[in-house]
Order: structure tokens, then sequence, then C-alpha cells
């Protein structure tokens, strides 16, 4: 300890024994005039406070910085888990209760004017499920654009369920303007406002959790940078520290700069694994929800297309038919020809983004399987509406054994239930995304206290020894 | 009200629909001394482009039992295989469409096939048609080209589709009129006068592409035309308040209004004349006399009018009219 005085007392100093002397050992820089802590510092002691200042600032700072950090992406993955994504199943659940309601109105009409209690429960409960999604959205603090789409939907709704109405009243009574009732609510309100309304809807949705996604997941550079920055500081100034002390290692230093390494790599790794288990979210659970859900959209549309083909019995000049050949085309997808280049179908998409998961792919392919068979039953349904022969052609679309609506049921099914299996995939990824993030920031502010605290303690211990007498 | 038109019995014959053919010929000519609804334009006619274009291949005498059909004649080759092939439409209510409740096939034009078909194979069992829905504008080559055997289609016969088919003698006469709502504006307006008189801004809904919407836009420029892709869509617009008045063929109107039938109401006399007919490939034309004998004879006994009645009914006049007359050529 003697060694270090003469170093201490370089030319020009001789300050400390002077500045400190009624301090106790005390480090109190509010005792200093600027002046005299230019003076100050050029001593050892000096820079060793300097040093000291510098060290609990930029700890402080990196901490705090960790801390908001952290706090800024749990809030995202919670806007993740509880905002977004419920907004997005919502938005999703609305688009296909419309859909369904549309193909549903199309094969009820197609059995007279009485349908089967099971189609019309079918389009009742597509109906309620729309207005209940639709208040449920609404009332969860829509604004905006989102607002106005909703808007949109629920003017809407009710001019193309009374249309529909109409149209059942007018055949029950046999009369064929039932069908132009129904083509009139199916083309000039759900299809020209309702569903695009919920398109815009449901890629607002879609936007906003991509935007929460990214937050949640962004790696969080400045305050690592600064935590780098801190920790390298505290190891020159440990170097520093032990040059002119000829000493050992200073703890108080030592141990503020652990603890900075340790919130570095804490930051890292738990950031890290957060954004594995939410790119896992998005990679096996909203990424295939989406493509499995488009998949069934254009299901249900199929399903109506085949049933206003027959509804309107050609009148609509093969509208609904070329319709259908067109969703037929982008769910099962068309080999290239004439130049045209192939579409890979939403069903071989699904295949591809379900391909890790063989629950969901065992589903997915249960579809593809039912496709086919649709594909078989819809010919036929082409071929005997051909011939005239209209209540076979109808029976084949409506009955509840009828080869087409077997094989669309299966469709919908199996892609509900793949739907149902990567929301859950989804919703567990988040779940294990937001608890990596648990604890961080409160661990980290601890850490960064515990660096500051112990960078004090450090050189006031080392400062304390130039005052003793 | 209801607007008379006031034709001479010649025309009223051909042209049934007109209503005041059931007028008795006394409160005709009153009528016409007073000048009530004299017609300022010449009643419309057929296709003039060729030399009579309704005139048919006369029947070979009487029709013959199915059991006796001349050995060789098309006849005899479908009831060998034991079925006809005909072209129909399931969407032309109430000539050819499905039955809402039911869905099984109905229509005036139907009917006739199966009482050709009940010529041939002597009843009309389900299996002795096989329909098939052929588009309109496919109607001639699918009976050139032999995809069925005839075409029931509400066709109206021209000189442009002769060239192709060889027509039946005229079934039924159609001629393109005006739907309007009852106890409106609408029907309160003179529509003696034909599309040039009808009210300024008056929204009259026809279909694109359709050859009404063409007359209705030369004719009527100061009406406000209204578009909808089906005229059933005509009917949902008007039911909605969006459209004052239809105007098509009145086969079609009369289907029209048949689903309405107390608030709506079809007004004006033809402003077109389309002979309807069956079509026939132009080799067979022993089918053809064939089939001529079998409408002369639903013309004769009555049947002609009990399908105009089940079909029609009041639709567009208050009485069944008589089936139109049928003009015949004897060669090809």
């Amino acid at each position: 300890m003697a060694a270090a005085v003469p170093i201490s007392q370089a030319p020009g100093s001789g300050v400390p024994a002077r500045g400190t002397g009624r301090s106790n050992g005390m480090f109190r820089p509010r005792n200093m005039s600027v002046r005299r802590l230019v003076r100050v510092g050029g001593t050892t002691p000096g820079l060793m406070l300097t040093t000291g200042v510098a060290l609990v600032l930029i700890s402080l700072l990196a901490g705090l910085l960790a801390v908001l950090a952290v706090g800024e992406r749990a809030d995202a993955a919670k806007a993740v888990a509880t905002g977004s994504e419920p907004l997005g199943v919502k938005t999703q659940e609305i688009y296909r209760a419309l859909a369904d309601a549309d193909a549903t109105a199309a094969a009820g009409l197609l059995e007279g004017g009485v349908e089967s209690a099971d189609v019309r429960q079918r389009y009742q409960q597509a109906i309620e499920t729309a207005s209940r999604t639709l208040v449920q959205a609404a009332s969860a603090g829509a604004s905006g654009k989102v607002a106005e789409q909703l808007t949109v939907i629920g003017v809407q709704l009710p001019e193309y369920a009374r249309l529909v109405e109409r149209a059942r009243a007018e055949t029950r009574q046999g009369n064929t303007v039932g069908a132009a009732y129904l083509r009139s609510a199916s083309k000039n309100v759900m299809r020209a406002k309702i569903l695009p309304a919920a398109t815009a809807l449901h890629e607002m949705a879609e936007k906003r959790l991509s935007g929460d996604h990214r937050d949640a997941t962004s790696t969080p550079w400045v305050p690592l940078s600064l935590l780098l920055i801190s920790a390298a500081s505290f190891g020159g100034a440990l170097w520093f520290f032990a040059r002119r002390t000829h000493r050992r290692v200073n703890i108080g230093l030592a141990v503020a700069g652990l603890a900075t390494l340790v919130s570095i790599g804490w930051l890292w790794v738990g950031t890290e694994s957060s954004r594995t288990d939410l790119d896992r979210s998005r990679s096996d659970g909203w990424g295939p929800v989406e493509t499995l859900a488009q998949a069934r959209f254009l299901t249900l549309q199929a399903h109506g297309d085949e049933s206003l083909t027959l509804v309107m019995r050609g009148s609509d000049n093969g509208q609904y038919q070329n319709d259908f050949n067109d969703v037929w085309g982008r769910l099962v997808g068309v080999p290239a020809r004439d130049g045209h280049p192939a579409v890979v179908g939403m069903l071989a998409r699904a295949e591809q983004v379900t391909s890790s998961d063989p629950t969901t792919l065992a589903k997915v392919r249960a579809a593809q399987a039912a496709a086919r068979d649709w594909e078989k039953a819809h010919k036929d349904v082409v071929d005997l509406y051909g011939d005239g022969k209209f209540e076979q052609a109808v029976a084949l679309v409506t009955k509840a054994d009828g080869a087409s609506r077997v094989a669309f049921t299966r469709i919908d099914e199996a892609l509900h239930a793949a739907v149902a299996e990567d929301q859950k995939d989804f919703e567990d990824s988040v779940r294990a995304g937001r608890q990596g993030l648990d604890n961080l920031d409160i661990g980290l502010g601890v850490l960064a206290l515990i660096a500051a605290a112990a960078t004090v303690d450090g050189v006031r211990r080392e400062v304390g020894r130039y005052n003793r007498p | 009200m209801t607007i008379r038109i006031v034709l001479p019995a010649a025309v009223c014959a051909l042209a049934l629909t007109v209503a005041g053919c059931g007028a008795g010929a006394d409160e005709r000519s009153t009528r016409q001394a007073a000048g009530v609804a004299a017609a300022p334009q010449a009643t419309p006619g057929p296709d003039s482009s060729c030399p009579n274009v309704t005139a048919s291949l006369r029947p070979s005498g009487a029709l013959p039992a199915p059991t006796a059909l001349p050995a060789g004649s098309t006849m005899d080759t479908l009831r060998k295989r034991g079925f006809l092939i005909a072209g129909i439409d399931q969407s032309s209510f109430p000539f050819g469409f499905v039955d809402p409740q039911t869905n099984v096939l109905r229509g005036f034009d139907i009917d006739l096939l199966r009482e050709v078909a009940k010529a041939i194979f002597g009843d009309a069992g389900p299996t002795r048609i096989q329909f098939r829905v052929v588009r309109n504008e496919d109607r001639a080559i699918a009976v050139a080209r032999g995809d069925v055997d005839i075409i029931a289609e509400t066709m109206t016969i021209n000189c442009q589709r002769r060239q192709s088919v060889e027509f039946s003698s005229v079934y039924f006469t159609a001629g393109q009129r005006l739907l309007v709502q009852k106890d409106g504006v609408a029907d309160r307006a003179d529509y003696a006068g034909g599309l040039p008189a009808l009210p300024r801004d008056m929204r009259v809904c026809s279909v694109p592409g359709s050859t009404s919407i063409g007359l209705l836009r030369a004719e009527a420029p100061q009406t406000k035309v209204v578009e909808s892709d089906t005229w059933a869509g005509c009917l949902v617009l008007l039911q909605q308040g969006q459209a004052d008045a239809i105007t098509t063929d009145d086969t079609i109107l009369a289907g029209l209004q048949a689903q309405d039938h107390i608030f709506t109401i079809v007004v004006g006399r033809n402003l077109t004349l389309e002979p309807y007919g069956m079509a026939i490939a132009k080799d067979r034309t022993d089918f053809v006399r064939f089939v001529n004998a079998v409408l002369e004879r639903l013309r004769q006994n009555g049947r002609w009018k009990e399908l105009y009645k089940e079909y029609l009914g009041t639709s567009l006049s208050a009485e069944v009219p008589e089936p139109p007359a049928a003009q015949y050529r004897d060669s090809a």
C-alpha cells in the first residue's frame, strides 16, 4: 500500500490529502468545485473517481435501456398473444362464417323452399357466428380503418340476410325469382361488399400481427452494445486500477464487470430464445394457419359456386361454373400450359408449410384426398346437369350422402381440424416466447444496480486508501 | 288500367298474346270507330329478309301410330334407340324451367317435347327423353352437328338460322312488350305509342346483349336504361323499387308476371314478332313433317290450349288465345 503513494503523488498534484482530508474516507463529489475536479482528475485517485463515475453512469444507462428494451418486447409479445392474434383469429372467423353463410344459403335454396334442418342450422349458425364475432371485434376497441370495415359488414349483413330470406320465401311459393334474389344477395352484397371488407379487415389484423411480432423479436442491439461497452470499460478499469495500485484485482469492479457480463448473456439468451419461440409460432403456427384458412375459404367458395351454378340453372351464362373452375385451380393447382406458368394450389402449399408437423400434415393429406373425390363428384354434377337430370345433380350437392357434399364436408372438417391444431401450436409457442422474457427486465435492472453499487464500493475502497494518514 | 290495342282479327290470331284479342268483334269496331288506341306504327312481322321464313314442311298425311312408323325413317331409328335427345333451357320460365319446389323439369317447351316423344314411343316416360341443356348461342350448331335430335328452347325462327337448321311450324308467337308495377305511376302511362312514347326518365330494366335492350336504346333514348344480367334480376329490381318497367319478349314477361301476379301487369302492344319453332337437322325432313303433324294434332285436340293455360295462364291475356296457324311449304 505504501508503494502506491509515490505514484499517486505525481508532479503538480499533492491535492488528495487536502481535498479529502475531512471526508473521513467518504467519496463526496458534491464538495468539489469544477475547477477542483479538473485538478483532482489529473491525480490517480482523481482518475479513479472519474472512471468510477463514468462506469456507474454507463452501467446504469445500459441497464435502463436493457430493461426498457425487454419491456418493449414483452409488451409486443403480449400484444401478439392478447391483441393482434385474437383479432386475427376473429377476422379469420368472420370471413369463414360469412363465406359459409354464402355457400350454405345457396345449397339451402337448391333443396326447394324447405331446406333440410342441418343446412338451415348451418346457415343460421354462420350468420350468428359472424354477427357475434363482429360485435366482439368491435367492442375490443376497434378504431380507424378497422372500425370502418366492421361497420361496412355490420350494415350490409342484415341486408344480405333480408335478401336471402326473400329468396327463400319466393322459392317456397314456387317462384323462380327466388334464385335471382339469392344471386343478388350473393353477388351484389356478399361478394361485392361484405367479403371484401372482411378481407381488408383480416389483412389489417395480419399486418398488425406481423408488426407486433417484429417488435417482439427484434434483437436489442442498443442495450447490448452499451452493455458490451460497459463490460469492456470494466475490463479497462480493472486493468488501470491494477496498474496504478500494483495490487490485485479490485473486487468491486470485478463484481460489476461480472454482473455486466451476466446481463449480456441473459439479455442475449433471453431475447434469442424468446425470438426462437415466437418465430416458431409464426413458421409452425400462424403461417400454416393462414394458408390452411385460405384453403378453407376457397373450399367454401367452390361449394357456394357449385350450388349457385345449379340455382341459376344456366341463366348466369356459366359464370358460376367459370368461377368454380377458377377457385378450384387456386385450391388444387393448375399445371403449366399454353405459356401460362403452373399455379401451386393452396392445398399443396398447406402441405409444404405443415410438412414438419405430422399431426397437421395428416389432416392436410385427408383434405387433399377429399378434394380428389370432390373433383370426380363435381364432374358428375356437371354431367347430370347438362343432361337435364337436375334432381340427381342437386342430390349430389345437397343430400347428406351426396358425393359432392360428402367430399366438401370432409375437406372442410379436415382443414378446420388442421387450423385448430396449428392455432394451438401458435398459442403454445407464443406462451413459451413470453415466458422467455419473464423476469428478464427485473433481473437486468437488479444486475445493473449491482454493477453500479459494486463500482461505487470498489472505487470508494481504492480512493479511500489515499485519504489514510 | 289495362291498355287495349285494337287489331284486325287476322293479326289477332297470329299475335296471340296481345291484350284485346278476346274482345268481341262489335266492341272492337266500336272502339276502332272511336279512334281508341289506334296503333301509330305497323304491327311488326317475322323476319322478311328471306321469303316465307315461317313456312315449314307440310305433314305427310295423318300422324302415324307409334307402332306404324315408316320403316327406315328418323322416327323409326329413334324408336329403336329408345329415347329422344332434346336440347332445352332450364332457366326460361315458363317455357323450360326446373320447378323450384320439386326440382323437376317443366314448361311449355318441355311438354311439347313430351308430346313428340309420346308420338314416337307411345309413352312419355322419364327415360324417353334425354334432356341436354344447350346454351342459347349454341342452339343451331347443336342441332346441325347432331348433338341433339331436336331443340325446343324459345327459339325464334329467322332467316339466318334457317340456313343451318330446319324449323317446325310456328308453335308460339311471342313479341317484345313491357311489364310494369300496378298501382304506380308506370301503369297509368299510355303504352299505345310503343317505346318512343314511354315517359321521360322512366327506369326500364333489360338484359345487356339481348335484342330487347337494343330496341329499347334505339327507340326510347328518353328513358333510363337499368341493366341486370338476368330477367329475374330485373324483377328483383322492379320489386325493390329500383326499376319502373321491364321490357323483353312477352313469354319471359309472362313468367315474371306469374311470380308477382297481383302487383305487376304486362302492357302495350307487341313491339316485335318472335315466331317460335322447334329446330331439327336439315337432313331429317321426315322428322320435321312428323313433328308438324304432332303440332297440328295439338292445335286441333285442344292440348295446345291446355298447355297455354297451364304455363301462361292469364299473364298475357284474360283468355286463352287460339294457337298460331301453321304455314306450310311442300318441298325442302
